[in-house]
């Protein structure tokens, strides 16, 4: 793993999101348990990891992520900068309690936020296009946080429920 | 054609085998080591054949399927195969038998991208993902061991 041609705008960018949205994790009221928080956080690492290693590989080469091609130290920070997001993202849902046809837009929203984001990134120059455009991102968006929001409710459901068998006397 | 319509026909044999048998550890730990292997698993071919270009793999978009099958399917649900089966074995040796038994299937599945051609090995030898194979089984391990604490600290066995 190749380390930054030059620590510039966008390492800084990136290592300064992580930081703030970290701190930010820890400071919020603790309301899941903690292997909870480390699925859900390690599904939207591993959900950006799998999408940049099919789009930004060289077969299809779409967009570089950093400074280079290559699979650099700091994309590992990058991959590490979703997790908040997750975090963030479930901590609301589960909040708000929101249910019906609110989900559907509490997505849609959460996918603006994401575009949004994605645009703040690409001018840091953390993603750099090449035939990838910012439009083709929202579907993306999406289907990973419909995704994330299933696999959230199916793991809160199979934790309560192993936790409530092994109660039971 | 025949190699793709082999290997998607494989990867959900083994998905269907996967999500129908009677796991031995829960869903939770199954969860847990699956998101780590495709990490760690698109992680390591990435650098193979990206920055070290130890390998090459197929420009052929049919190829190209199958290197995604291998990486996000075949590898990680054997390995959730292996680490469910480990759990039964009671004795040292049955283990060891098991993670010998379990490197050689990956390494033959590996052997069997090399014949079609999806990996390509440049300055490579089989032995090193046999070593590969084997750093991954044991890195997963402990990472599985870690969460198994967390869990039973909130009371899941």
């Amino acid at each position: 793993m190749t380390l930054p041609e030059h620590f510039d705008h966008n390492e800084w960018f990136v290592l300064t999101g992580v930081i703030l949205s970290y701190l930010l994790v820890f400071l919020l009221p603790r309301r899941f348990p903690l292997s909870v928080i480390l699925l859900v956080m390690l599904c939207a690492i591993v959900f950006a990891r799998v999408l940049d290693h099919m789009m930004a590989s060289p077969s299809l080469d779409l967009y570089d992520i950093m400074d280079k091609g290559n699979y650099e130290l700091f994309d590992l920070v990058l991959y590490s900068f979703y997790a908040p997001f997750a975090y963030l993202y479930i901590y609301l849902f589960d909040k708000f309690n929101v249910k019906g046809i609110w989900t559907g837009l509490y997505i849609l929203v959460w996918s603006l936020i994401a575009i949004g984001f994605e645009r703040v990134n690409v001018y840091f120059g953390v993603f750099n296009y090449h035939g990838w455009k910012g439009a083709y991102s929202f579907p993306v968006y999406l289907a990973v946080q419909s995704f994330t929001l299933l696999f959230f409710l199916y793991i809160q459901h199979h934790y309560n429920h192993l936790k409530s068998t092994q109660d039971e006397p | 054609m025949k190699e793709l319509i082999i290997a998607i026909n494989f990867s959900l044999l083994l998905f269907i085998a996967s999500i129908s048998t009677k796991k031995t550890l829960n869903v939770l730990e199954n969860s847990f080591m699956y998101l780590v292997l495709v990490f760690f698993v698109t992680g390591y071919t990435a650098v193979y054949y990206i920055n070290l270009k130890l390998w090459s793999v197929a420009d052929d978009p049919q190829l190209f399927l199958i290197l995604r099958l291998y990486e996000l399917i075949m590898i990680p649900l054997l390995c959730l195969w292996y680490f469910n089966l480990v759990e039964v074995c009671k004795t040292w040796l049955s283990r060891i038998v098991l993670t010998i038994l379990m490197t050689g299937i990956l390494g033959i599945v590996q052997l069997i991208m090399t014949y079609w051609e999806v990996i390509q090995y440049k300055n490579w030898q089989f032995w090193q993902s046999i070593v590969t194979f084997v750093v991954l089984l044991i890195v997963v391990r402990l990472l599985h061991v870690w969460f198994q604490s967390k869990l039973q600290k909130e009371g899941i066995k």
